[in-house]
């Protein structure tokens, strides 16, 4: 079974009933791979549509998780449960899970989107009080600023408040956090949170795919922070070390924050700064440097050089434009044509209101792939991401997740003709003047595509 | 676009053909005879009949060809259940694309469903014949299913990777129809009785208005995910054509295990 992969998290949804006979089909040696392949930050296996299952089943299920937990250092578990399954869970295993719990996929969402608005109202509770501890620690590294019940009655004073306007965290279990480095992204900076000991095993730990998804993206703030490490040797250093020197072909600036003499020795904050990583001792510190927060706002400009247009790119404009209007067809039920295609830069009008998602593609072919959308189309196209509202938020979702179907039809189109691509994740842009900075006076393709009276438009360039 | 596909996937339903029809309308009338001698006069069916009861779900020792025999052996509930399994078994498509399976894993899957499904009837004391044929006609939804994605399912196979939806959920999204919808229209088409029309109205529904049908909405709601949740149809790609709602059948779940588990 595939499992549905959003942002940073991979879920399988079986239905029914999940025993010993049944589990080990749900997540088959080719699922692993293609979840390998992907990397995501958390596999879970969701128990909202289960209406049976037992240990054997679980215990399966488990194993085939950490199969994918060794080769990626995801974190591993069950989601989307009622209190009844969840202490069924904790009795199977005597309390003593190797695995992760997370009641819904707002708690979830929590720990894993990276995009974290760091004044959600959090309450949390647990009757362990271990457990209670390890998920705040986990939820304050990540940003937030949650509400620990001091006991269940505590708890029960508040709970319909953060029922209603925040988020309750009751029946969840995190387990062992080392397995990973949580990422989060805020006011257009990416930010690595690092703990423990940064040694020779962060090469394993570190994801540099998604790293240079997001330099190719345009992100150019990178920030590592390390108030929770206790100290750094030099293979961990190094490491940390190269990535800000190969950033600099983007433009882009390294911050440490958190640093001081304890985890530091003289010789390796010189190696640091010598790359270029800009050190501070505390956030404070580094969100009062007025000179980063401005850099961060930069649209993130392609590099002059790698600007220019290519015969390659030209050659397999057809494929990209063949998958858009494809795709778009199926998911808004409109017929598409290409109404007009020129060489230009891209012209967004400062009047009109646009949606826009782009995504890098390289190994074989060097590009950036951009879709602009009208609102009307949009809603159309992404009916199926949205819940009958049109927010602005579940608009840039829906917004993404379309894209992500256009770059993995575009990538097996060209295996199809043998050409090996690889695609980044989509970006959104949520601030016109970011992306108007962005394309600047980059000369691409522009394709102006027509379904049934709405316009999309798309940007071929380098 | 699939709104057109599905208008036109209706239009060439083949009619149920005539003595296949007269056999069914006999056996809703408890006239075992007069349906076995219609039956007679459909050579695909007879052979049907004859391949299907010989199955080892249906537990006879020797090898049972005449028509009259198996249908005396069967009753009507079963008889009526055989040949609304045969009414599905004339829009399956040649190969299947969309879904692991072969059209001898579709008649597993309606036998296993029939099996189970009169433990059920007999636990609660039902005896309609309507409600105990509707079970194996229930599973042409899934056929419904293959043969609107069939051309897309490429393109509807990456649309499951982003987002967690049934197939149903992506018709409904695309088109407006639901899987039951147009089962329901070809429930229709096929003039199916309207106590069974309004009993796959009701499941389609969920409908929770109606006591007598409540609970075994529940139950064949239940029971459809029971199979679909063996390994087989799992890796069919089967287990989520359409979404099981787990606090719909949590009333009846205790007692459908009982049953289902009994010999």
């Amino acid at each position: 079974m595939r499992p549905v992969i959003k942002k940073n998290t991979a879920i399988f949804y079986p239905q029914g009933f999940l025993d010993g006979l049944n589990a080990s089909i749900i997540i088959e040696p080719s699922d692993s791979g293609f979840v390998i392949s992907k990397k995501p930050n958390a596999v879970f296996v969701s128990l909202k549509k289960i209406v049976f299952f037992n240990k054997k089943g679980l215990s399966i299920l488990v194993d085939s998780l950490k199969i994918i937990q060794d080769k990626i250092h995801c974190a591993i578990g069950f989601c989307e449960y009622d209190d009844k399954k969840y202490k069924t869970i904790l009795s199977m295993f005597d309390g003593d899970l190797e695995f992760s719990l997370f009641e819904n996929l707002k708690v979830m969402s929590l720990f894993f989107d990276e995009n974290s608005d760091g004044e959600k109202k959090i309450l949390i509770y647990n009757e362990d009080a271990d457990q209670k501890n390890q998920l705040a620690i986990e939820l304050y590294e990540m940003g937030y600023k949650p509400y620990v019940a001091k006991n269940f009655g505590d708890f029960k004073e508040k709970e319909d408040e953060y029922i209603k306007y925040g988020i309750v965290v009751h029946y969840s279990y995190i387990a062992n956090a080392e397995h990973r480095i949580n990422i989060h992204i805020k006011n257009n900076m990416i930010f690595y949170i690092l703990n423990n000991f940064i040694d020779s095993d962060i090469v394993k730990k570190f994801d540099t795919v998604y790293h240079n998804n997001l330099l190719r993206v345009g992100f150019k703030v990178f920030v590592f922070d390390v108030t929770n490490v206790s100290s750094m040797n030099i293979h961990g250093v190094n490491f940390l070390a190269k990535l800000s020197t190969a950033g600099a072909e983007y433009g882009t600036t390294f911050c440490m924050v958190g640093v001081n003499d304890k985890k530091l020795s003289p010789r390796l904050k010189n190696d640091l700064e010598d790359s270029g990583i800009v050190l501070y001792k505390n956030m404070e510190e580094f969100l009062s440097d007025e000179e980063i927060q401005k850099e961060s706002l930069s649209g993130g400009k392609v590099p002059e050089k790698n600007k220019k247009l290519t015969k390659n790119i030209i050659a397999h404009l057809n494929t990209f434009v063949d998958t858009a209007i494809h795709i778009t067809e199926m998911l808004s039920q409109k017929k598409g044509k290409k109404k007009s295609v020129k060489i230009d830069i891209l012209k967004l009008d400062e009047k009109k209101e646009y949606f826009i998602v782009l995504f890098g593609v390289y190994k074989n072919i060097d590009a950036t792939f951009s879709m602009i959308f009208s609102k009307k189309l949009l809603l159309e196209t992404c009916k199926i991401f949205i819940n009958n509202s049109s927010k602005k938020e579940e608009l840039y979702d829906a917004l993404s997740e379309y894209a992500n179907i256009i770059a993995s039809k575009i990538k097996s189109d060209f295996k199809l003709h043998k050409t090996d691509i690889e695609t980044t994740l989509p970006r959104v842009f949520q601030d016109l003047t970011l992306a108007r900075e962005f394309f600047g006076d980059t000369k691409g393709v522009c394709i102006e595509l027509d379904f049934e009276g709405e316009t999309l438009e798309l940007f071929l360039s380098r | 676009m699939l709104k057109r596909k599905i208008e036109k996937f209706i239009e060439n339903i083949p009619a149920i053909p005539k003595n296949v029809q007269q056999c069914a309308k006999f056996l809703e009338e408890g006239d075992l005879n007069k349906a076995a001698k219609n039956a007679l006069k459909d050579p695909a069916f007879t052979h049907y009949l004859i391949t299907l009861v010989n199955k080892p779900i249906f537990g006879f020792r020797d090898q049972i060809t005449n028509i009259e025999q198996i249908f005396s052996i069967l009753g009507i509930e079963k008889a009526s259940q055989i040949v609304n399994a045969y009414y599905a078994k004339l829009i399956l498509p040649k190969s299947w694309k969309v879904f692991g399976i072969t059209n001898s894993d579709f008649q597993i899957l309606q036998t296993s469903l029939i099996h189970n499904w009169n433990k059920i009837l007999n636990h609660e004391n039902q005896n309609s014949i309507s409600i105990a044929s509707v079970v194996s006609l229930l599973p042409a939804s899934i056929v419904i299913c293959e043969n609107i994605f069939e051309e897309n399912i490429d393109e509807v196979k990456l649309l499951k990777l982003h987002k967690n939806m049934s197939y149903d959920e992506i018709l409904y999204k695309m088109s407006g129809y639901k899987l039951f919808d147009i089962f329901m229209i070809i429930c229709k088409k096929w003039e199916l009785n309207e106590n069974s029309i309004r009993f796959v109205e009701y499941i389609s529904k969920k409908n929770e208005d109606n006591t007598n049908f409540s609970k075994l909405t529940k139950y064949i709601h239940l029971l459809m995910f029971y199979e679909l949740s063996k390994p087989k149809y799992i890796e069919a790609g089967l287990n989520d054509f359409i979404e099981f709602d787990v606090e719909f059948v949590s009333e009846v779940y205790e007692d459908f295990m009982q049953i289902v588990e009994s010999r």
